[in-house]
């Protein structure tokens, strides 16, 4: 399966990339001019032109851009978070790719109380601020434009890498986003977390 | 309490028609201060929006007129300084950047200079698209009510208003600001010209007149029940398409426009 990475120049992006090279034949791109990643290529994500020439030859897309932005601006972060996505599986529609995984952050249900055993099943719970409103827009724009069916969006939750969600895990789970058979619905949604409190299944 | 039965009111994204009437039934009620991205006074003696649209007028004292580019952070804070209420009107549609930074930044930046200068109430508003040509829209279904989760789908402009709509509802849920969202679709005027008779109607329409009014009404409403409340804007028309139940019950306000002529047979 020919998988585009984006988000490659970022160290999540970078490690999940290099991780599928194992089973996948991988594209590693992303907004940065350089990255840490043989055969990476930088791409404007906020520009359709240069997406559809950039997932021409993709099967499945990973989006792991929106789960470690490199800039701190609020309105930067909200307007990559969404707009990113919204280039991305629009145009992964235009050129035929059928699935797209998207990588979140579990940090939307953390100010859920401690003792709560908190699902994906759980309404995220933002804070009133950028930085934790802009992966709730990516998963929003990601959630609507898979109901209509024309692709498939697998959105993973991860925590902070290593502390919570450890890359073998989250490599783990993206493969498995890649090739599982979907229920029935476009849009899927679980939590990946190695310990902590939200570990114990992807439920 | 959040009732805003006087005082100050910030308008943003005024210089469209549902501005206009936005002006013409507050502005012997409250200070208005109004904001859009061009001057006031280039907006009135531009062409309508489309036929028999209104054009808002421009407010002498005590109201204020003022441009604002409702994606500057800085500016919108200072136009919501000393106000005691705000209504967004602001809207983008088909710009592929554009439609971002002012349906969904500019809800960011509305909510936040609310919340940072303690206005009491936000009056959001935001479109139905009601047939987006795939099976979640409703278009197919009936007795829809108020607080349905619209699905934009890949719209640019549903959307991004979509986005901007619940970067409100955060806001009011996590930091006390008072959020009312209007959702509107179709408009057309009140009066009913011969030639309109039997033609029928958009089963989501309201009347500009009726559109001004429900403004006036969500600013004077008591305390809603929570923080973010979401209305169905529109008349309540035999169809049974759409029942805008919430405005009646919480605002009080029910269109009075009903176009009976619209949808019963000329002859």
């Amino acid at each position: 399966m020919r998988v585009t990475v984006i988000g490659a120049d970022r160290p999540l992006g970078a490690s999940l990339a290099s991780g599928l090279r194992e089973g996948f034949e991988v594209a590693a791109i992303g907004a940065g001019e350089v990255a840490d990643i043989e055969g990476y290529g930088q791409v404007d994500l906020l520009e359709r032109t240069a997406m559809d020439a950039a997932l021409a030859d993709a099967e499945a897309v990973v989006y792991t851009a929106a789960f470690d932005p490199e800039t701190v601006d609020e309105q930067t972060l909200l307007d990559e978070a969404a707009r990113g996505v919204y280039v991305a599986l629009t145009a992964a529609v235009e050129v035929g790719v059928r699935r797209m995984v998207l990588v979140s952050r579990l940090d939307l249900v953390r100010d859920y109380p401690e003792e709560y055993v908190v699902n994906a099943q759980w309404n995220p719970l933002p804070r009133a601020e950028a930085v934790s409103l802009a992966p709730m827009m990516a998963e929003m724009v990601g959630r609507e434009i898979a109901r209509m069916g024309k692709v498939e969006v697998c959105c993973l939750r991860l925590g902070e890498i290593d502390a919570e969600t450890t890359v073998d895990d989250a490599l783990e789970a993206v493969r498995a986003a890649l090739v599982e058979e979907q229920s029935g619905h476009s849009w899927s949604l679980a939590h990946v977390a190695s310990s902590g409190r939200f570990a114990g299944g992807r439920g | 309490m959040a009732t805003v039965s006087s005082g100050n009111v910030v308008l943003f994204g005024a210089g469209g028609p549902v501005g206009a009437s936005t002006i013409t039934s507050l502005k012997d009620h409250y200070t208005l201060r109004v904001t859009d991205l061009r001057p006031m006074e280039e907006v009135a003696v531009s062409p309508p929006q489309s036929a028999r649209a209104p054009i808002p007028e421009v407010l002498a004292a005590p109201h204020e007129n003022r441009v604002v580019d409702i994606t500057d952070y800085d500016q919108v804070l200072a136009a919501c300084q000393g106000m005691d209420a705000a209504i967004d009107l602001s809207v983008l549609r088909p710009h592929p950047v554009l439609a971002f930074h002012v349906n969904m930044i500019g809800a960011y930046n509305v909510a936040k200079a609310c919340a940072a200068c303690g206005v009491k109430r936000l009056i959001h508003t935001g479109p139905f698209h009601t047939s987006l040509n795939f099976n979640a829209d409703y278009w197919h279904d009936f007795q829809l009510y108020d607080g349905i989760q619209l699905h934009p789908g890949d719209d640019l402009y549903a959307l991004t208003k979509y986005l901007g709509g619940h970067i409100t509802r955060v806001f009011a849920e996590r930091e006390g600001l008072e959020v009312l969202t209007f959702i509107f679709t179709s408009f057309r005027p009140r009066e009913v010209l011969p030639e309109e008779r039997g033609r029928g109607l958009h089963p989501y329409t309201t009347s500009w007149e009726d559109t001004g009014a429900s403004l006036l009404y969500g600013l004077r409403a008591p305390d809603m029940p929570s923080p973010y409340e979401d209305f169905f804007i529109c008349s309540w028309l035999p169809h049974d398409k759409y029942r805008p139940e919430k405005a009646k019950r919480l605002l009080g306000w029910e269109a009075r426009d009903t176009f009976a002529e619209l949808y019963t047979r000329a002859d």
